[in-house]
């Protein structure tokens, strides 16, 4: 087993049952809308992992509380609070103010220079500059000064349990302002008071916070407490908290609804009035419509009268906030508002998605997926097949058991080994894209060595000796020579299917030699096998986890099924360019609309650069190899027509139209409608008569 | 006091207020189509399309490129008589600038080149019609552009150029005066100052509409002067010029879109400021149309003078439904037909007509795209619009 390093289901092991490729079949019955339907779900699992983390949250930030404060500690302790500090560029002489060693918090810094020798005092505690000694004196004895050395105090050794729990709390680090919405934040920010502010501290030279509100709330508190001069260590820890003051000031809502908004223009082309429809009120500049349209106001008409499902948040300017991690700690129940939100949100996508053609694709594939019955049966016929073969197998290794028995002289090592060491299903039954038309499905039998002609022949004597009693009867068993294959054909209820048996051995990879001999099966055919394995898994690893990729491709594949022009376009291409389509993020009716833009700009014609393929990451093969010229040319044409009748709202018209497969030739002038109306009356005619 | 402006502009005072005009069903459809996005095309996506050839140049393709572009470039003499009879009627024109009491009928602002002899990328008539070369030139009056004073002003251009050279006629037209000189003709596109507009009356003046669009064609033209520079963007430019006249269908291509559409083909390549060569903007050209640029549920291309993108430009579409059909599947045929034998796409060579019906080329059976949108179907909400763009498009390539 370990051998070959594929994880192939083994015949000498016990793990033979294909539990993965059952698990897929059933999900597989439930068809296109259970798809859709699960929709919603999925919020809940990103969800579900984003909790925990947040939960695990607090301790961390209480480890970085704990490193905070003792960073602050051996600050102060280098800085010496107790002396007010003056830094002159000529001398140091401050002897008056040692004497006030009992205040704490302050420094005073001179930054007159050689120029301008008059001082400037600063507090720090209350960040008010004094123009003198005597005015610096009075203010630190004053009551208001020593108010606020109070509250610094205070912060500084307990956390303030009177605030509010759930509230945001914006904090200006240069005014020591805090401001409980961003709003006020913002009002702040533009007043006189922190420009005046701005301009002392720029003046002093003193580093000028950062004007990135601080958000505080009761558990982090006690890291900002009021620390201006150890922002490095603490833009550290706010990495989470921080909201940039760019998304804070757009205030964080969307406009919407923009499409109602109607412009009216002078002369000159210039707008002069817009006016909002939904709320029946006219703005003159851009400004006020951009105000006016994230406004709750409007939101709320919009809600009204657009989309009923929109979500209108009572405090718009607050959202970001709120949804901010620090917020969720400590409160469960935003958790829930959330979750609430994401979840309406996603019922948002649900409906928008919901446009005709996703209707119409939807609809569609109810007709074209095949029925339980149908499945069950290809099910039971399948795994009869594998059975069968499995038994093959055995039954080959005791016939080679006992060979070596004759003959000692064959290695020991091949008697544990049997010749056939797995199946593989592949194509359509690998990859569950079954539709309702479809009737041939392949499997691949992996051998240990290269598998012989010989080999193959010995198979198709005593396969049939190995179904159970109730398929031996249904199943006709037929070696193609020329196609080295092994082909079953069995009848059921739901008619005759075939099961094309293909051989192949991991082993011929390694190999160099092109052919080897007649008694072989030839290199090529068993390339293509396991080329079809790779493909097999690419496709359960990467496009099957998509969302709607195995409905558009079951609709593509019935779209080659049904017109003349895709029929030499291969389950393989339409994998990949679904795979592409959906990878950008799509909605599907916009993937299907993709894969049409990718053929009709010209993707498969022979002067385009074409494209590899992705299970086959070092080999330079391009998808669209095997295409004859003219082949190109009608997939190309065919998608180009879809891509336009798509583009029209005529979709239904591209599936339509190819039911009764149109020649090339009988090139008819007029609209497609026109002739089915044409036939349509003429049945009326032939009832009447 | 502030004057108070008008509700509406003056051409909307017509239409009541908040109501939409009829829409037919799938050009609604378009409209709300909110999430139209741009097409596919394959330089914007590298790393999502892992190709295996990177055909930035195609030598055969350049080749016949090449020998197109020197069958449709008007010879040296050519272009110069042409140059010659535009620069007198120029000067004919300033002077009626420079002393406007010496001409009474109408007032001339200002006279600018434009369109394709401006840009150099004019192209020779095909062979055998009557079109002669053109260069264009735009006046903008002060007066408004009644039929008279055009005719006065045609009268005194006559007057002026009499001694000068030989003029063979000069006519007024839908777009203002066209004279010409034998094999070679300058189109005089009139229009007057946008303060004028509002009262512009179809009965009087020249339509509104087509004076937007000679006021506008300045702009374009400023435009082209300015950022379509590349010797590559004037190649394309001339090549879809040339593809446009001989194939009917590409005809709702007006010059305006075609330099946008051969700006973007060959500038916006990925975020790299590397110009492409014309034989892979000729082929992106083409591929973009074909993906649908110009259909419903794409934006288009975005329009630097409008500021939006040529799809959502409102009020009215550039294109109805039935041309945006009609470009769309003449270009998709031309890409396939392109794949298989480029030199009857790029007119060196000739070949069986492609849209006339089934046939062989290059021991490929083609069959053309057959149109799903017809004239019927569409609803002449903007025909006549687009109609009167249509003929100004002829007047300025």
């Amino acid at each position: 087993m370990a051998t070959n390093g594929m994880n192939y289901s083994m015949y000498n092991g016990i793990t033979y049952p294909q539990m993965a490729q059952q698990q897929q079949q059933s999900f597989y019955g439930q068809g296109y809308p259970s798809s859709f339907s699960q929709q919603p779900i999925p919020p809940y699992n990103p969800y579900q992992m984003y909790a925990p983390s947040s939960i695990a949250n607090p301790s961390q930030y209480n480890s970085y509380d704990h490193i905070i404060r003792s960073a602050a500690e051996t600050l102060a302790a280098f800085t010496n609070p107790n002396e007010p500090s003056v830094i002159n560029t000529s001398q140091v002489h401050m002897p008056a103010s040692k004497s006030h060693s009992s205040s704490t918090r302050r420094s005073v810094k001179n930054f007159s220079g050689a120029t301008n020798p008059t001082r400037m005092y600063y507090c720090e505690t209350c960040r008010i500059a004094c123009g003198g000694h005597a005015t610096y004196q009075a203010h630190l004895n004053g009551s208001k000064h020593k108010r606020k050395e109070l509250v610094a105090q205070n912060q500084q050794t307990s956390v303030n349990l009177s605030s509010k729990t759930g509230v945001n709390i914006l904090r200006c680090e240069l005014c020591d302002i805090t401001c409980t919405s961003s709003d006020a934040y913002k009002a702040h920010l533009d007043g006189s008071k922190h420009e005046k502010a701005m301009r002392l501290h720029r003046k002093l030279g003193k580093t000028i916070p950062s004007i990135e509100p601080k958000i505080l709330n009761p558990t982090s508190q006690s890291t900002t407490i009021s620390q201006s001069s150890i922002n490095g260590s603490q833009t550290l820890i706010n990495d989470d908290q921080q909201i940039t003051l760019s998304r804070l000031l757009e205030n964080s809502n969307k406009p919407i609804g923009e499409e109602y908004i109607e412009t009216t223009y002078d002369a000159s082309n210039k707008p002069v009035l817009y006016h909002c429809k939904l709320c029946e009120c006219t703005f003159n500049d851009t400004k006020g419509k951009d105000m006016h349209l994230k406004g709750k106001r409007h939101r709320l008409s919009y809600k009204k009268k657009v989309n009923p499902n929109f979500v209108v948040d009572n405090n718009s300017s607050n959202t970001k906030l709120s949804n901010s991690k620090p917020k969720q700690m400590n409160n469960i129940s935003s958790n829930e508002t959330i979750n609430n939100i994401e979840y309406t949100n996603m019922d948002n996508n649900y409906q928008e998605e919901n446009d005709d053609d996703t209707k119409f694709l939807m609809m569609l594939h109810k007709q074209i997926v095949p029925s339980p019955n149908f499945l069950n049966i290809v099910e039971q016929f399948v795994s009869a097949v594998e059975s069968a073969l499995k038994s093959c197998s055995e039954q080959l290794q005791a016939f080679t058991k006992s060979s070596i028995d004759e003959n000692p002289s064959t290695s020991e090592t091949s008697t544990n080994q049997s010749s056939l060491m797995g199946v593989s299903r592949i194509g359509l039954l690998g990859k569950s894209l079954m539709i309702k038309t479809d009737r041939l499905f392949h499997i691949v039998v992996i051998c240990a060595e290269w598998p012989t002609k010989n080999l193959l022949q010995t198979i198709a004597n005593i396969l049939s000796d190995n179904f159970d009693s109730n398929w031996k009867n249904q199943i006709q068993i037929d070696y193609q020579a020329d196609k080295e294959t092994i082909e079953l054909q069995a009848n059921t209820e739901e008619g005759i299917m075939y099961i094309s048996i293909l051989f192949t051995s991991p082993s011929i990879q390694q190999e160099k030699s092109e052919d080897k001999s007649e008694e072989f099966l030839s290199k090529l055919n068993c390339l293509n096998a396991l080329y079809s394995i790779h493909s097999a898994r690419w496709f359960q690893n990467q496009v099957s986890i998509r969302q709607h990729s195995s409905a558009l491709i079951r609709c593509l594949r019935y779209k080659t099924s049904i017109s003349m022009n895709w029929h030499s376009l291969s389950s393989e291409i339409i994998e990949i360019l679904i795979e592409y389509a959906l990878s950008q993020n799509v909605s599907a009716s916009n993937a299907f609309r993709r894969v049409l833009e990718y053929l009709s700009s010209g993707l498969s014609l022979l002067n385009s650069p074409s494209l590899c393929i992705p299970w086959q990451k070092d080999s330079t093969k391009d998808i669209f190899e095997e295409l004859t010229n003219q082949q190109r040319n009608d997939v190309t044409q065919e998608a180009q027509t879809g891509l336009r009748l798509m583009s029209f709202g005529q979709l239904t018209k591209w599936f339509e139209q190819s039911t009764n497969p149109q020649l090339m030739f009988s090139l008819s002038k007029r609209p497609y409608s026109d002739s089915d109306d044409n036939n349509s009356t003429k049945r009326q005619c032939i009832e009447f008569e | 006091m502030r004057r108070s402006r008008p509700r509406f502009p003056p051409w909307r005072q017509n239409r009541p207020p908040y109501q939409h005009s009829y829409r037919p069903p799938f050009s609604q459809h378009q409209f709300q189509q909110n999430q139209s996005s741009d097409v596919f095309d394959f330089l914007n996506l590298p790393e999502a399309f892992p190709s295996i050839k990177q055909l930035f140049d195609d030598p055969i393709l350049t080749a016949i490129i090449m020998e197109r572009i020197q069958q449709i470039t008007p010879a040296a003499a050519d272009s110069f008589a042409l140059m010659n009879f535009g620069s007198v009627i120029r000067q004919k024109l300033d002077i009626l600038v420079l002393s406007p009491s010496s001409f009474t009928a109408c007032q001339v602002s200002e006279v600018r080149d434009v369109g394709s002899y401006k840009h150099n990328t004019i192209n020779n008539p095909p062979i055998g019609s009557q079109i002669p070369l053109t260069s264009d030139l735009v006046v903008v009056l002060k007066t408004l552009p009644t039929r008279e004073a055009i005719d006065q002003l045609g009268n005194r251009l006559k007057q002026d150029l009499q001694n000068e050279i030989e003029l063979l006629s000069i006519r007024s037209t839908d777009y203002g005066l066209s004279l010409e000189n034998g094999n070679m003709a300058v189109h005089v596109l009139l229009t007057t100052l946008p303060t004028n507009w509002q009262s512009l009356d179809s009965s009087l003046h020249l339509d509104r509409t087509i004076c937007k669009q000679n006021f506008y064609a300045i702009k374009h033209a400023k435009w082209v002067d300015e950022v379509c520079i590349h010797p590559s963007n004037k190649l394309l430019v001339r090549l879809l010029k040339d593809l446009r006249q001989r194939f009917n269908g590409l005809e709702p291509l007006n010059p305006w879109l075609i330099n946008l559409l051969a700006h973007h083909c060959v500038t916006n390549n990925n975020n790299s400021t590397e110009q492409l060569p014309p034989s892979y903007a000729f082929k992106r050209a083409l591929q973009l149309l074909s993906s649908g640029l110009f259909l419903p549920g794409s934006n288009g291309l975005y329009d630097p003078i409008n500021d939006t993108y040529t799809n959502l430009s409102r009020p009215k579409p550039i294109m109805t439904l039935e041309e945006q059909d009609r470009l769309c599947y003449t270009s998709q045929t031309l890409l396939r037909a392109l794949a298989i034998h480029p030199k009857y796409v790029l007119g060196t060579e000739n070949g069986p007509d492609i849209f006339a019906g089934p046939c062989e080329l290059n021991g490929v059976m083609f069959v053309a795209n057959e149109p799903i949108v017809f004239k019927d179907q569409s609803n002449g909400h903007s025909i006549d619009d687009t109609q009167q763009q249509a003929m100004f498009a002829e007047v300025n390539s």
